[in-house]
C-alpha cells in the first residue's frame, strides 16, 4: 500500500511538473500600438464541444488576475460558454483579451495537449494589437491522467507564460 | 489496481474505443458543408470578381490544395477570381487585404478560417468557418462551416470536394456568379 501511495506521489509530480514546463508561445505585436494594458478584460474559452483541457476557468481566471495586478493592469475574465458574454458591471475596459482553446488532442479521454489562441484588441480603436499562439506539449500518459491534481500549477504556468510574453512585447511593464 | 482506477481505465477505453469505431477507417459520414444567410443579408446577389482569402497551411489546413481548386472551381463559375493567404498570427486582414484588393477590385470576399480541433488518438476533426462579403462590406452576406476529417484540404480530391460542395450551396442560397 506504501509503494503505491508513493507510486502515485511520484506521477502526481510528474503531471505537475510536465504541465509547468512545456508550453511553447508564439506571438505578434502592432508595435505602433504605444499604450500599456490597463483595464483588460479577459473572454476564455477553455473547452471545444465539450472537450476540456485540464486547465480549471476558476483557477485561471484567479492566476491571470494574480499576475496582472502585481503588473498594474486591473483585470476581469468572463467565462464564455456560448451566446452573448456580459461585460461585468462597473467596468470598463480599455483593452479586450480573448483566450480560446483552438486545437486539443485527448488521450484515454484527457486532453493531453492542446493550443490555446488569444489576442488583444483596443476597445476605443477596435483594432487587434497583439495575438498568439500557446501551445501546451504533450504531457507524459501517465500524468496526463492526474494532470487535475495540477490544475491550479498549470493555470498559475499560463499566467505566467502569458505575462512573460506580454512585458517582452513591450504591452505591460 | 482499486475499483476507482480500473472504473477509470474502463470509461478511458469506452471514449477511446467510440470515436475509433466511428471514424478510424473514414467511414463515417461528416456533416454537410453548411451555408448559412445571416438576417438582413440580401435572398440574392452576384459574385462577379471573387478574392478569396485562405489561413496559412497547418498540419490542419492545406492552403495551397484549397487555393488551387478554389481558383478553378470559382473560375469555372465565370467569376474572376484572386487568392491570397493570410500571415501566422495576422493582426489586420484589411490591412493585409488592402494591396491586393487595390488591384484586382473584388465584388466580393471570402475569407475561410481555421476554426477548431480536436483529435482523439489518430482521428482528427477541423472546424473550418467562412464569410462571404460584398466589396468593402463588414457583414457577411453568406456565412460558411465544414468539418474536415484530418487536414483541411490535405489532398487535391479533397480540397476539389469542398469547393464543389461550397459553389453548389452558394448557388442554392441566391449566389450566382460571372
Amino acid at each position: 500500500m506504501l509503494q503505491r501511495r508513493a507510486a502515485l506521489a511520484g506521477l502526481a509530480l510528474t503531471a505537475v511538473g510536465g504541465c509547468a514546463a512545456d508550453v511553447a508561445v508564439q506571438s505578434n505585436v502592432d508595435k505602433t500600438y504605444g499604450r500599456k494594458l490597463d483595464r483588460l478584460l479577459i473572454v476564455m474559452s477553455l473547452s471545444i464541444k465539450g472537450h476540456e483541457t485540464y486547465l480549471n476557468p476558476d483557477e485561471v481566471s484567479a492566476s491571470l488576475k494574480d499576475r496582472f495586478s502585481a503588473l498594474g493592469v486591473t483585470v476581469e475574465t468572463i467565462v464564455f460558454t456560448g451566446g452573448t458574454a456580459k461585460v461585468p458591471a462597473g467596468f470598463q475596459p480599455t483593452q479586450l483579451m480573448q483566450l480560446t482553446v483552438t486545437s486539443l488532442t485527448t488521450r484515454n479521454g484527457a486532453a493531453s495537449s492542446f493550443t490555446l489562441s488569444s489576442d488583444i484588441t483596443d476597445v476605443a480603436t477596435r483594432k487587434r494589437v497583439w495575438r498568439a499562439e500557446m501551445k501546451f506539449e504533450e504531457a507524459p500518459m501517465a500524468g496526463t491522467m492526474l494532470l487535475r491534481a495540477g490544475a491550479k500549477k498549470a493555470a498559475d504556468n499560463l499566467a505566467n507564460v502569458l505575462t512573460a510574453k506580454l512585458r517582452a512585447d513591450g504591452l505591460v511593464s | 489496481m482499486t475499483v476507482a482506477t480500473r472504473g477509470l481505465s474502463r470509461r478511458a477505453l469506452l471514449v477511446v474505443l467510440a470515436p475509433l469505431a466511428l471514424g478510424a477507417c473514414g467511414g463515417a459520414e461528416l456533416p454537410p458543408l453548411s451555408v448559412t444567410k445571416p438576417a438582413g443579408a440580401p435572398e440574392v446577389d452576384r459574385v462577379t470578381r471573387l478574392l478569396v482569402w485562405l489561413p496559412p497551411t497547418t498540419y490542419l489546413f492545406n492552403s495551397s490544395n484549397m487555393a488551387k481548386s478554389l481558383r478553378a472551381k470559382f473560375s469555372a463559375t465565370g467569376a474572376a477570381v484572386d487568392v491570397g493567404t493570410s500571415q501566422p498570427l495576422e493582426l489586420d486582414r484589411a490591412d493585409a487585404q488592402r494591396s491586393l484588393v487595390a488591384a484586382f477590385r473584388p465584388s466580393h470576399r471570402l475569407d475561410l478560417e481555421m476554426n477548431s480541433a480536436t483529435s482523439t488518438g489518430s482521428v482528427s476533426s477541423v472546424l473550418v468557418t467562412g464569410r462571404l462579403y460584398a466589396a468593402g462590406g463588414r457583414v457577411p452576406v453568406r456565412t460558411i462551416s465544414f468539418l474536415s476529417r484530418g487536414q483541411a484540404g490535405g489532398t487535391s480530391a479533397q480540397a476539389d470536394k469542398v469547393a464543389d460542395e461550397l459553389i453548389e450551396k452558394l448557388k442554392a442560397s441566391g449566389i450566382t456568379f460571372g
